[in-house]
């Protein structure tokens, strides 16, 4: 039931807020729309879990624009996160970061979000994504091979192009590493008819549609994975039905989606 | 717009929703308030807290249940006055 008459609300002071206490350090921009940032924050890298996110900001036309990013991975060496970004073309915030060059300020809020791998967890992780959702996986797969005996892991990858398979070569250096250590790593592109795609020779498809063949030919178990999904919403849903239907418990599916407006892990 | 902590948070005093918040917006006094409120002028409508929610109490401001249309009245006015707010949760929840 609602209440009458509840009082107009009073104006209220500008909060204070922190204007910028982070800087481009650098950026690969793996194609027109798809790059990573590296940043650099004042007070060093805090320490986080990973696939936590940190919210990424700008003053634009003296307002803070802000949207939260997966961390791909912290440059020990140097003290920076990496962020793999999407542009969004007419978003509030990438067409500005876009325009970034080494150098610039940004805001960078603290880590935070649940999206993390489960603790000695010896399960085969199974980690499903497109586009940036990839992300956080690099994070998680850094983490979980400095286990002193890491998990079987794999790694499924869509993209619709070539260029766009962010850390393909850091993936592919694990793929081929030890044995005992190496991970599975499975590619994919969605548009083989693109011209820029004319070269690829791997997985074509969806990743939606990859996934059933990897489980197979991995002879993934349902008792013995956990299956972490990020990307668009799409493929999430799609990708936790197909999982469901090789008999994997709802709570051994997590996942994190990707909007182009609004939620945790990406955005405009 | 904005997100919108109504009734099924009172007195569940879960802090998902604080965990999950990328930008900071979410919070309440330890102790004191019965809920948790989201600051909707620094709230960037991403959803983590709503996905992040074990008890389904965080919707879009457009979306809120007409029930709990006065939350959205709540959460805006901690921020400016917390003793402003905290009766009318206690009010809303006598109604319910």
């Amino acid at each position: 039931m609602a209440i009458q008459a509840l009082p107009a609300l009073a104006p209220r002071p500008t909060p204070l807020v922190i204007r910028a206490n982070a800087t481009l350090t650098g950026r690969d921009d793996l194609s027109d729309a798809m790059s990573v940032l590296r940043v650099r924050p004042d007070a060093g890298v805090p320490t986080f879990r990973p696939g936590q996110y940190f919210a990424l900001g700008r003053w634009i036309d003296d307002r803070l624009v802000q949207r939260p990013y997966s961390a791909a991975a912290t440059t020990a060496t140097s003290g920076d996160l990496e962020f793999l970004i999407r542009l969004v073309p007419g978003g509030e915030l990438t067409p500005h970061l876009w325009k970034l060059r080494s150098g610039a300020r940004l805001r960078i809020g603290p880590p935070k979000g649940l999206f993390t791998v489960l603790p000695d967890d010896e399960r085969t992780h199974l980690f499903v994504s497109t586009g940036s959702g990839l992300a956080p996986f690099i994070a998680m797969v850094d983490a979980l091979q400095r286990q002193p005996r890491p998990p079987r892991i794999v790694v499924i990858h869509g993209a619709a192009h070539v260029a766009e398979l962010a850390y393909r070569g850091w993936l592919e250096a694990r793929a081929s590493g030890p044995t005992s250590r190496a991970i599975s790593y499975v590619p994919a592109i969605s548009r083989p008819c693109e011209p820029d795609n004319a070269s690829w020779r791997g997985a074509l498809g969806r990743v939606e549609a990859v996934l059933p063949r990897v489980w197979k030919e991995m002879r993934l178990g349902p008792e013995t994975t956990v299956a972490y999904l990020c990307g668009n919403p799409g493929m999430i849903e799609t990708g936790r039905q197909v999982l469901l239907e090789r008999g994997l418990a709802r709570d051994a599916i997590r996942y994190e989606e990707y909007w182009t407006e609004g939620a945790a892990g990406t955005l405009s | 717009m904005a997100y919108v902590i109504a009734a099924p948070c009172v007195d569940h005093n879960d802090q998902s929703c604080v965990a999950a918040c990328p930008v900071d917006c979410i919070t309440a006094d330890p102790g004191v308030d019965r809920k948790f409120y989201i600051d909707p002028e620094v709230c960037i409508d991403c959803g983590a807290c709503a996905v992040a929610c074990p008890n389904a109490a965080i919707f879009r401001s457009d979306q809120l249940p007409a029930a709990w249309a006065d939350f959205a009245w709540v959460d805006a006015a901690w921020y400016r006055d917390p003793s402003a707010a905290r009766p009318v949760v206690d009010e809303l929840v006598r109604a319910a």
